[in-house]
C-alpha cells in the first residue's frame, strides 16, 4: 500500500493545534511525524481522507510535537519533559516496586529518549515510537511496564529448581494410588484447559487478570471498564461455566463416574502446583520491538 | 460440594492462566505504543478486539496491562445516571416545590405553566423581532443567571451538556446584522415559535406525560419547602441548588421539553463557539457567543435534544428516535449509525471518538470509534 499523505492544509492546522511552533518543530516535520503516525495506524488498509482526518484530529497533538521536539534534539523541549514527565515515571515506577527496585529502569529510559545512540548521522530516540493514539505519560508508563516484564522473564529463566524437599516440591499427601491421581490431574488440567479455550476473550481476560496477574476487583474494574460488583458477578459467572464445562467432560468424554469426578476435584485442591515450570520456560511468543 | 469444586477450579486456574494459551501465539506481542492506545481507550473497535483477543491468551501481555492498571492516576469511576443523582435526592422536594410556586404563579396568571424560560430569540435589535419575543414569553418567575447542567460528577469545561440560557436581559437595544437577515432570523424565530405552538396540542409522550405528572405528585407532597426556597433573594448558593435541582431533574425536564419546541445550547470549551439545536433536527451556529447564528445542515429530521463539546470542533449531538450527530470541524454535521431507534437524553464525550450517551429507558450505550460501533454497558450495580 503507499504511504498515506496529508493535505498541506490540514497537516497546518493540526500544526497550529499543537502549538508545536512553541518548540520550534517546523510543518515539514510536523507533517512527517503525523504521516507516520497515520501510516502505523493504517497498515494494510485504505483509509478514506475523512478516516485519515478525523484520526489525525484525535491525536494528542501537543505530545506529539513535544516528542519530535525532544527527539531532534531540541534543549527547552527536552528540560520541558523530564520536569514534566520524571515524576510520571518515578511514581509508576515506585508502584511497580515500592523497594525503588525500577527506579533504575526509569532513569535508564532517559538515555534512550534523549537519543545518546546515532545511526546513520541521526539520532536514534525512543521518542520515534510514539504515535499520540495515547497521552506521552500513558506510554511512557507501557514503556517502562514492557521494560520491567521481560526484565523479570529474563530473571526467572536462571531462578534454580526448588530443592527436592522444599515445600514447593513435596506434593500433599494422597490415599490414591499415584498413577491414579496424576491420571486425575492430567484430566482435570485438560479439561480444564480446554474449558478456557472456549471462553470469550474478555471473560478469560478477566479471569486471567484476577487469578493471573492478582489484581483487585478494582483494579480488574478499571481495566475492563466495568464496575468493581459488576467484575465480582462476572467472575463467579465465569467460573461456574468453566466448572459445568469441566464437569461435563469429565463426564461425557471421559467417561468417569461422579466418584472419580470428585476424586478429580480433589486432586486438584491437593495438588501443591505445577512448580512453575510452564511460566518458566514461556517464552511469551514471538520477539517485541523495544518501544 | 460446589463450593469446594470452585475452589478446585480457582486453583487450577492460577496456574493455567499463567501459560500462553496455544503453544505459539500467531500474532506479535502489544507494544509499548498499541498497549498505551488500549490504556487510553483510543484503539478503534476492531482494533481493540483484536489486542484483546491476544491479551486474553498472552500472560506476558496481561502482566505489562496489569502494570498499568497499577501505575495508572487513580480516577473515580464515572457514574451512572441514577447513581448521579442519587446524592441529590434531597433538592426533590425542593425541586418540587418550587415547581409548585411556579405553577401556582402560572396558574393565577392564567398562563401555560413552564419550567423553564423560552429560549432567547436571536437578537437582531429590530422592532419586529422584539414584538415577536414580547408575545412569546412568559411572566418569569425570578431572574434566571445561565444555567449549564452536566452529566458527570463535576462540571469541566468542554462538557457541559447544554440549556446554557442567553437570557441577556436589557439587550434589546444590542445592534444586530443587516434588516433583511434579521428579518429572515426572525422569521425563522416565528418558525419555530409556531411549530412550538402548533406542537403543544400533539399528544406528548407518554414519558412526558409521566414525568410532568411526577413532578405534579411531589410538587404537591413538598409544597411546605417551596415559600422559602422560592422567596429567597437569589444569591450564589441558591444558583448553585438550582444548578443542582436542574441536573436531578435533567431527563424529566428534556422529555417534557420535546412537547414544547424549545431548543438547546451546547457551549464548547470556548464559550464564544456554540451550538443551538431543537425541534425537527435544527442546529444553529455562533462563534461570537450567541450574538449571530448560523443555521446548519444536520440531515436530521428527529428532534435534538442535547449535546456535549469537548474542544471547539467537535460536538455530539443526540435526540429523539436514537439521533446521534457529531461534528469534527464545527459546522459539518453526520448523523451515526445507532443500534436502536429510542430517545437519547443525555451524552458525555471526551473527544471526536469517545462518547457515552443515555437512553431514556436509562440504557448506556458506548463508542470509542467516533460512533460506527455501540455497545451496550450495563447500568452499574452494588
Amino acid at each position: 500500500m503507499p504511504a498515506l499523505r496529508i493535505d498541506k492544509s490540514l497537516a497546518d492546522r493540526l500544526h497550529r493545534r499543537a502549538e508545536a511552533e512553541r518548540w520550534q518543530v517546523q510543518a515539514n516535520l510536523f507533517t512527517e511525524v503525523l504521516e507516520a503516525s497515520a501510516n502505523r495506524a493504517f497498515a494494510g488498509k485504505s483509509p478514506s481522507p475523512g478516516e485519515v482526518r478525523r484520526y489525525l484530529e484525535s491525536l494528542h497533538l501537543e505530545d506529539l510535537a513535544l516528542a519530535a521536539a525532544c527527539a531532534s534534539g531540541h534543549e527547552a523541549a527536552w528540560e520541558h519533559f523530564v520536569r514534566e514527565h520524571r515524576p510520571v515515571l518515578y511514581r509508576a515506577a515506585d508502584a511497580i516496586d515500592r523497594a525503588g527496585g525500577a527506579r533504575d529502569l526509569a532513569d535508564s529510559l532517559y538515555a534512550e529518549l534523549f537519543g545518546l545512540e546515532e545511526r546513520g548521522g541521526r539520532r536514534q530516540s525512543l521518542f520515534r515510537y510514539f504515535h499520540g493514539r495515547s497521552s506521552l505519560a500513558t506510554w511512557l508508563r507501557a514503556v517502562l511496564a514492557q521494560r520491567h516484564i521481560d526484565r523479570l522473564r529474563a530473571g526467572r529463566r536462571i531462578r534454580p529448581l526448588p530443592e527436592e524437599e522444599s515445600p514447593a516440591a513435596i506434593a500433599a499427601a494422597s490415599e490414591l494410588p499415584d498413577s491414579d491421581r496424576s491420571r486425575y490431574l492430567s484430566l482435570m488440567r485438560q479439561a480444564l484447559d480446554r474449558a478456557l479455550t472456549r471462553l470469550a476473550p474478555r471473560d478469560r481476560l478477566r479471569l486471567a487478570c484476577y487469578y493471573a496477574q492478582d489484581l483487585t476487583l478494582a483494579e480488574v474494574g478499571r481495566l475492563m471498564r466495568e464496575h468493581e460488583a459488576t467484575v465480582s458477578r462476572h467472575l463467579a459467572k465465569t467460573r461456574r461455566a468453566v466448572r459445568a464445562d469441566v464437569e461435563r467432560q469429565l463426564r461425557i468424554e471421559a467417561h468417569l463416574g461422579d466418584d472419580e469426578i470428585q476424586q478429580c476435584f480433589q486432586c486438584a485442591m491437593d495438588d501443591a502446583g505445577p512448580m512453575d515450570l510452564s511460566e518458566m520456560l514461556a517464552t511469551g511468543g514471538p520477539g517485541k520491538k523495544s518501544d | 460440594m460446589e463450593r469446594k469444586r470452585d475452589e478446585s477450579i480457582e486453583r487450577l486456574l492460577r496456574g493455567a492462566l499463567k501459560v500462553p494459551a496455544g503453544a505459539d501465539l500467531s500474532r506479535e506481542c502489544l507494544d509499548a505504543e498499541t498497549l498505551a492506545a488500549r490504556t487510553d481507550g483510543r484503539l478503534s473497535g476492531t482494533d481493540r478486539a483484536m489486542a484483546d483477543a491476544h491479551l486474553s491468551a498472552c500472560p506476558r501481555c496481561q502482566a505489562m496491562l496489569a502494570i498499568m492498571v497499577r501505575t495508572a492516576p487513580l480516577e473515580p469511576v464515572p457514574d451512572s445516571w441514577w447513581q448521579r443523582t442519587r446524592g441529590l435526592g434531597w433538592l426533590v422536594p425542593l425541586t418540587a416545590g418550587t415547581a409548585a410556586i411556579v405553577l401556582w404563579f402560572a396558574v393565577q396568571n392564567g398562563q401555560r405553566p413552564t419550567m423553564v424560560q423560552q429560549p432567547a430569540a436571536p437578537n437582531f435589535g429590530t422592532e419586529e423581532a422584539q414584538q415577536e419575543r414580547a408575545q412569546a414569553e412568559v411572566a418569569p418567575v425570578a431572574p434566571k443567571p445561565q444555567e449549564s447542567v452536566t452529566l458527570g460528577d463535576r462540571t469541566k469545561p468542554g462538557t457541559v451538556v447544554g440549556r446554557e440560557r442567553d437570557v441577556a436581559p436589557g439587550a434589546e437595544g444590542r445592534t444586530g446584522p443587516t434588516e433583511e437577515r434579521a428579518n429572515a432570523s426572525s422569521e425563522r424565530v416565528g418558525q419555530r415559535q409556531d411549530r412550538g405552538e402548533a406542537r403543544k396540542d400533539e399528544t406528548a409522550p407518554a414519558q412526558a406525560a409521566a414525568a410532568a405528572d411526577r413532578l405534579g405528585k411531589v410538587a404537591e407532597a413538598a409544597s411546605s419547602a417551596a415559600p422559602r426556597a422560592a422567596a429567597a433573594p437569589p444569591s450564589a448558593a441558591s444558583r448553585a441548588l438550582e444548578a443542582a435541582a436542574a441536573r436531578a431533574s435533567n431527563e424529566a425536564v428534556t422529555l417534557s421539553r420535546q412537547g414544547r419546541g424549545e431548543s438547546t445550547d451546547i457551549v464548547s470549551p470556548d464559550p464564544a463557539i456554540r451550538w443551538r439545536v431543537g425541534p425537527s433536527g435544527s442546529i444553529q451556529y455562533s462563534i461570537n457567543g450567541g450574538s449571530a447564528w448560523e443555521a446548519l445542515s444536520s440531515g436530521a429530521t428527529a428532534d435534538l435534544i442535547v449535546g456535549v463539546s469537548p474542544s471547539t470542533t467537535v460536538c455530539w449531538v443526540v435526540g429523539r428516535s436514537g439521533a446521534v450527530l457529531l461534528t469534527i470541524d464545527g459546522r459539518r454535521f453526520q448523523r451515526l449509525p445507532f443500534p436502536e431507534s429510542v430517545d437519547l437524553v443525555a451524552v458525555q464525550a471526551t473527544d471526536a471518538r469517545a462518547a457515552t450517551v443515555t437512553a431514556a429507558d436509562g440504557r448506556i450505550f458506548r463508542t470509542t470509534d467516533g460512533g460506527q460501533t455501540w455497545v451496550q454497558t450495563r447500568l452499574q450495580e452494588f
